[in-house]
């Protein structure tokens, strides 16, 4: 059995032996992986397509990461750029013309070969406003188009209209041009791959193919025989059969399913979590291994003010850099993390997340929990005395109080805004607060900015350069001050984040992000709470993985699903 | 008759262009659509989410979208999701398929233990079984569906730890394998099976509730009738307390429940539940709830018009049911 | 009529009262009934009295003791003597490896338990101001040590106060829900049961007058009162008057306008709609149609007259309601209500009655079910041919007779109810955190999970324990109230 994998592995490798494959770096070289096995993931929600110009979020783009290749993306240790399709690239031009050459001999899993036409037919589709793709932002820059071109078969050019530092990490979805094309010119690209088409119709140019999907159930992928990449020893992958999602919509039920062996990995959420699997463990009724606080998520937490504020006392409270920084102080935080995370997570001073590690810095300013300094900053700013029902009134008597909203369902920030509450109360700050409805805060926040104060998070990421539409001047998430007056350090921070997007310079760039943290963080326009940590664990019975320290909340527990094993 | 039943089927249409409409206007009504959950995601721009809301056609006035989604229903089309991007129906089909398996199995659980406990509690009202029985029921209503579901995700996990394979699934409806081969491979009897196997746990419970409540009203039921003077009647012609039980008080007893019946229609495509999502039953629910969160408006106005429809139908029914077995009432 | 009625009151009158004693004797003869009914009243008592009994205020809380279990009272010292009830100091841990807390106690001081001593300040009975409770301690007040009977939640606030808090919520306002859903259940089933099969005068032309003789259950047809609105508004006006049925005029007319011109307001918009977005054939045929309708509609308004059976009117809008999204209804009123700055019990109820108002279709069709047979029955048809109106027969005789299954109905409920505030307070529109009520400390004991149920129960089990309770004593409370007011249960 041994020597027929061996032969074939030959066999493949004989096949690739003039293309370019990608070689994938497996993260401990000590362990010998072998063929065969399913991986057994989970997921929370459906997929809703498998059509990647249709696609909205991540239940989808999860499976298609599977099946569908990128020109390039991020190298999983380094967070550097790298490699998928393309196999280099040149930058000329100061940055405003990158050349990428792909890949020969790649192939989509029905045989036919992935060229420069595959991409410029991607790259046209995801660009046209009428069909809505999610990627279309990769294909403009403040306004101005990219333009990509064909130079020959395996070389592509795109030109920008100014430098852009993320362009390499700006992965979008490469289809077959032979699949899409007829039904993009009649109009009807995104009736393609839904979810009633049978999967044998789906062609795939990445590690793993559609083979069945059961609604409401299981995504279940099998090896792409045909796939681009080899392992170190030139080794044909991936290493596994399958890939199975189950979809489980809810966490203690997938919490149930990993504690029964059933998924392969699994991120405890909070520490109840965490306890129960390692109790599992101890009573050697698991073979799994638990990280507990390896690393936090990039999500945030943060509490805005509202600097338009109807009332203009109100507007000129909170544009009071003074009263911010007392609210700061109003935020225990180690509370936060104990009651409403669990007792694992970090508190978060600034805007880029802690594991971002190539921008995030710890040196800005903290105004860490301390009732009196918060008294001491507002007796300052003219709130001095307290009325008859204990709260602070200014000279002519009004009272500090202010309406405080989050979204309905999310438990921790409920959480957290209470305790902030409760902490504000206490020192004779009267909030008022009350969880909305989502869609009713959105409004309030874009349309009618009839708010105070609203605790709410964004999705963080990778690349700090994809926030821009928060921080700069004229962005739409420039939540808590729409103009048409702006302080010095916002205009400060605008032009941080425009030189940071434009900047090539790595070490450069960092100068900038650390000093973009530094205004943030001084100027409160965002005041941070809390992160949540990330409590991946195992089965032991995969290999293929990080080790506990290589672990990081933006990669995950394995650098490449290509060389994730089944240990036997 | 024939006139009665006419009538009815002509009131079908008015009815379904008010259901439909006010279930349409309440949507609206409400703040924000479906692209409003993209809004405060850094990466969008305005621009992209205006061409979004064109493309969906959400940025017409909500009269259009009504009629449009009529006007597609006129042709048997249920419309397209705005998430899925394909036809309801496609969408809609093995979701309902899935929870009417689950829900006839708890419909046909529920009134067979519900009716006998119902029988007896009354037959030997106030004795200690009685009394358990209540209480039992009770206990039942007051603990809710999804924690109960959670706890036998655990039962199962804690049966599987005790006998060492797994006496019940943990979640799901169907086996990746039947022994070794794909489920989809395996013969249909085995894979009839299997889903039986899944179903049992939670029938369970999304039964319990029900049974409480149907032996609730069972009892009372029985009770009312045991005092009526035909039953006193039987009883002194000398007939025998199996005949008086059976022929006289269960038979009219269980009218009312006669009428409820129609009311299953809607209830057996309608989805079990959180009970779906917490056991992994690949029901209605788990994706109504992502519909209703994510203001997928085709998706709601598709489940919301083939249950006013088929809740019209099963009054229906169950009208003429209970015509049927109480010849004494009358409709016109 | 009306001296008929008046007759059979005055019979009735000195029936009832033998009958309320009777009820009375049968209501004793069980024991059961007694002791739910004793277990209530306690409940209601130590729920009016919470601050008295319980040691501290409702939202109190003590960050560092989140998660407390019980407080173990000692009742004997060390040395094994009997001594005044005592409790220790605690002092809580999380152990780094295993995740899971843990609490020391430390015994080195004794705080010992007096009963009414003076604590935390509160307004009794919501204007008294005091300091009186139950029981504690000085030590208590100082927040040396801490007296958690119960345990303590998430926010490490005392869950035995804050289970008499909540029942104040717990057992009133799913009560008052319930009554109100049964009410509407009731009125609009019994009605629409009792007149199933009766044509009536919906709406009229307003070329025809609005009602002739009675509103109610006419029969179909009436003579033309002549061809000017005017004269038929002015008939109808003159009769409404010498009838003393003006509201019911005033009605009839605000419905008919109302339906027709709000029928033919949407429809045209349909129509606006459709055109907007049709072409060509499809136009033109649309046009035609809604131009029909439209038309008949019109002339309806002018001179038609439409009878409805009020069984169809009432069972196809239950069928409508059925159709509302209720999630969405929600999001809507927890909108429209954040605009006020309500007390979260008063919005909570506000919200419970207007969720009545859409959720009385399933009760009503039950109800009309047992109406179509009751109407049918001896009893029924005699009270009818003494003369009694339609609404004391349906009402005095027919509805009675459901009480039996209305009183299963409502036992059945108001677990659901007390329940769905826990829901709702998900939207933000039932009881908040800090405030307490029974469903919201189980649904938020529920979030943990199993971890909840195996590491903290008692924060599942007090409230579930108190919503358990009060649904058996309600219920048996109602078995006997049934049998009691059962006139033939005594012939048993």
């Amino acid at each position: 059995m041994k020597r027929i994998v061996w032969l074939l592995a030959l066999l493949a490798v004989g096949g690739m032996a003039f293309a370019q494959p990608k070689v994938f770096k497996s993260p401990n070289p000590n362990e010998t992986p072998v063929y065969g096995g399913d991986f057994r993931d989970w997921s929370t929600a459906d997929p809703k397509t498998f059509n990647p110009f249709v696609a909205k979020e991540t239940s989808s783009t999860d499976v298609m990461d599977l099946f569908l290749p990128t020109l390039t993306g991020y190298n999983p240790y380094t967070l550097e750029p790298e490699g998928n399709l393309a196999k280099s690239w040149e930058i000329k031009n100061n940055g405003l013309t990158i050349v990428f050459h792909l890949r020969e001999g790649a192939e989509w899993s029905d045989g036919q070969p992935i060229t420069a036409d595959d991409v410029i037919f991607s790259a046209k589709v995801h660009a046209d406003p009428d069909v809505g793709s999610n990627s279309i932002k990769s294909f403009e820059l403040d306004g101005s188009p990219i333009v990509w071109t064909k130079i020959d078969d395996y070389t592509v050019q795109a030109d920008f209209p100014k430098p852009f530092a993320p362009a390499l990490i700006q992965g979008w979805y490469i289809v077959p041009k032979h699949v899409f094309e007829k039904a993009y010119e009649e109009g009807k690209i995104t009736e393609m791959w839904g979810v009633g088409t049978d999967p044998a119709e789906i062609v795939s140019g990445g590690p793993f193919m559609l083979d069945q999907y059961v609604q409401g159930e299981r995504v279940v992928l099998k090896k792409n025989p045909n796939f681009w990449g080899v392992d170190e020893k030139g080794n044909q992958l991936p290493y596994l059969d399958r890939y199975i999602f189950t979809i489980v919509g809810d966490m203690n039920a997938a919490l149930a399913k990993f504690l029964a062996g059933e998924i392969d990995l699994y991120a405890a959420s909070d520490a109840d979590q965490v306890a129960q699997i390692i109790e599992r463990i101890d009573a050697g009724k698991l073979d799994a291994s638990i990280f507990p606080n390896a690393d936090v998520t990039t999500g945030t937490n943060f509490i805005f003010f509202n600097w338009n504020n109807e009332d203009p006392w109100k507007a000129k409270l909170f544009q009071n850099k003074k009263f911010r920084q007392a609210m700061a102080h109003l935020m225990d935080k180690d509370a936060m993390i104990e009651l409403a995370l669990g007792g694992l997570g970090k508190p978060q001073w600034s805007p880029i997340s802690i594991p971002v590690k190539q921008f995030f810095t710890d040196d800005v300013a903290k105004f860490e929990y301390n009732p009196e300094k918060a008294a001491q900053l507002l007796a300052e700013i003219g709130f001095r005395t307290k009325n008859a029902d204990g709260v602070l009134v200014d000279a002519s008597g009004r009272p500090l109080e202010f309406r405080l909203a989050t979204n309905q369902g999310n438990n921790v920030r409920e959480k957290i805004a209470q305790l902030f509450t409760e902490d504000a109360k206490a020192i004779g700050v009267n909030v008022k607060y009350a969880p909305i409805n989502f869609n009713e805060l959105v409004r309030q926040i874009l349309n009618t900015r009839d708010f105070d104060a609203i605790l709410i998070g964004l999705t963080g990421g990778i690349e700090p350069a994809f926030s821009r539409n928060v921080w700069e001047l004229d962005g739409p998430l420039h939540m808590w001050n729409y103009g048409p007056d702006f302080q010095s350090f916002e205009i400060l921070i605008d032009k941080l984040m425009k030189q940071g997007a434009t900047t090539l310079d790595q070490a450069k760039r960092r100068e900038i992000y650390v000093r973009f943290q530094q205004v943030v963080a001084e100027n409160l326009p965002l005041t941070y709470t809390v992160a949540p940590a990330y409590n991946p664990a195992r089965l032991n019975s995969v290999g293929g993985l990080f080790d506990k320290d290589q672990i990081t909340s933006i990669v995950g527990q394995y650098p490449y699903v290509e060389t994730v094993f089944i240990k036997k | 008759m024939t006139a009665y039943i006419v009538r009815r089927l002509l009131h079908l249409i008015p009815t379904f262009l008010g259901a439909t409409f006010l279930a349409f206007l309440v949507i609206q009504l409400a703040p924000g659509d479906f692209l409003t959950r993209l809004e405060l995601d850094p990466s969008y721009n305005t621009e992209q989410i205006d061409n979004l809301r064109r493309i969906y056609g959400l940025d017409q006035p909500f009269m259009v979208q009504y009629a449009k989604w009529l006007s597609g229903l006129m042709k048997g089309y249920l419309g397209v999701s705005l998430s899925y991007q394909t036809d309801v129906w496609t969408v809609l089909k093995p979701r309902i398929l899935n929870s009417m398996v689950l829900v006839g199995l708890a419909v046909i659980f529920v009134y067979v233990v519900a009716v006998p406990i119902g029988i007896y509690s009354a037959l030997r009202q106030y004795s200690w079984g009685d009394r358990i029985l209540t209480s039992l029921a009770f206990f039942g209503l007051a603990v809710p569906n999804f924690f109960f579901a959670l706890l036998m995700l655990y039962f199962a996990l804690w049966l599987k730890d005790v006998f060492g394979h797994e006496i019940f699934p943990i979640g799901g409806m169907r086996s990746l394998y039947i022994d070794g081969v794909d489920f989809f491979s395996a013969p249909k009897w085995r894979q009839w099976l299997d889903v039986l196997w899944h179903a049992i746990l939670p029938v369970i419970v999304v039964g319990t509730a029900d049974t409480a409540g149907l032996t609730r009203v069972m009892r009372t039921q029985m009770l009312e009738t045991k005092m009526q003077d035909y039953v006193r009647t039987a009883r002194a012609k000398g007939l025998s307390e199996r005949v008086v039980v059976y022929k006289h008080i269960l038979r009219n007893a269980i009218i009312p429940i006669v009428a409820t019946i129609g009311f299953l229609l809607p209830g057996l495509i309608g989805g079990a539940g959180l009970v779906e999502v917490v056991m992994g039953w690949p029901g209605l629910t788990p994706m109504l709830l992502e519909a209703l969160f994510s203001i997928d408006v085709y998706i709601i106005m598709g489940i919301t018009a083939i249950s006013v429809i088929l809740l019209m139908v099963g009054n229906l029914v169950s009208d003429l049911l209970l015509a049927w077995v109480d010849p004494r009432i009358r409709y016109s | 009529m009306p001296e008929h009625d008046t007759n059979l009151l005055e019979g009735l009158g000195e029936r009832s009262q033998s009958y309320w004693q009777k009820a009375w004797q049968r209501f004793r003869r069980h024991p059961f009934a007694r002791w739910a009914g004793g277990v209530l009243l306690l409940l209601y008592l130590l729920a009016l009295f919470a601050d008295f009994v319980g040691p501290y205020p409702e939202a109190k809380s003590f960050r560092h003791l989140q998660f407390a279990p019980p407080t173990t009272v000692h009742f004997k010292t060390e040395d094994g003597r009997w001594t005044r009830p005592y409790v220790c100091k605690v002092e809580r841990t999380r152990d780094l490896r295993t995740f899971k807390l843990e609490f020391k106690e430390d015994c080195s001081t004794h705080y010992p338990i007096y009963f009414f001593v003076h604590g935390y300040p509160y307004k009794f009975l919501g204007f008294i101001p005091t300091d009186l409770h139950l029981f504690g301690g000085p030590w208590l007040v100082n927040e040396e040590a801490y007296l958690f009977l119960w345990g303590t939640d998430d926010f490490g606030r005392d869950l035995f106060s804050r289970i008499w808090f909540g029942g104040r919520i717990s057992l009133t306002i799913g009560i008052l829900a319930v009554t109100v859903a049964i009410f509407l259940g009731v009125f609009f089933g019994g009605v629409s049961g009792y007149f199933a099969g009766q044509r009536m005068h919906l709406v009229r032309g307003i070329f025809r007058s609005p009602f002739k003789r009675r509103g109610f259950s006419e029969g179909r047809g009436g003579a033309d009162d002549g061809f000017f609105a005017g004269g038929a508004l002015a008939r109808g006006w003159r009769e409404a008057v010498r009838d003393r049925r003006l509201p019911l005029y005033v009605a009839g007319l605000v419905l008919q306008y109302g339906l027709w011109l709000g029928g033919i307001y949407l429809i045209g918009l349909t129509m606006y709609g459709f055109l907007a977005i049709s072409e060509g054939m499809e136009r033109f045929v649309a046009a035609l149609i809604f131009g029909a309708v439209l038309l008949y509609m019109a002339w309806q308004l002018f001179f038609g007259a439409v009878t409805i059976d009020v069984d169809d009117l009432i069972m196809r809008t239950t069928e409508i309601l059925a159709a509302i999204p209720s999630l969405f209804l929600l999001i809507i009123l927890s909108g429209m209500m954040a605009q006020y700055d309500l007390p979260s019990s008063m919005r909570f109820l506000l919200v419970l009655t207007i969720l009545a108002f859409v959720g009385w279709g399933g009760l009503a069709r039950n109800i009309r079910g047992f109406v179509l047979q009751l109407r049918e029955m001896e009893y029924a048809h005699a009270a009818k041919a003494l003369g009694a109106s339609d609404a004391r027969t349906l009402f005095r005789h027919i509805i009675p007779g459901t009480l039996g299954y209305l009183i299963v109905v409502a036992s059945l409920a108001i677990p659901g109810y007390i329940l769905a505030e826990s829901a709702l307070s998900f939207l933000g529109l039932g009881i908040q955190d800090p405030s307490s009520s029974w469903g919201l400390l189980l649904s938020k004991a529920q979030q943990g999970g199993i971890a909840a149920m195996r590491d903290r129960p008692w924060l599942l089990f007090f409230p579930g324990f108190f919503i358990f309770v009060s649904i058996l004593a309600y219920n048996y409370l109602g078995d006997a109230l049934r049998d009691a007011l059962d006139p033939r249960a005594e012939q048993r």
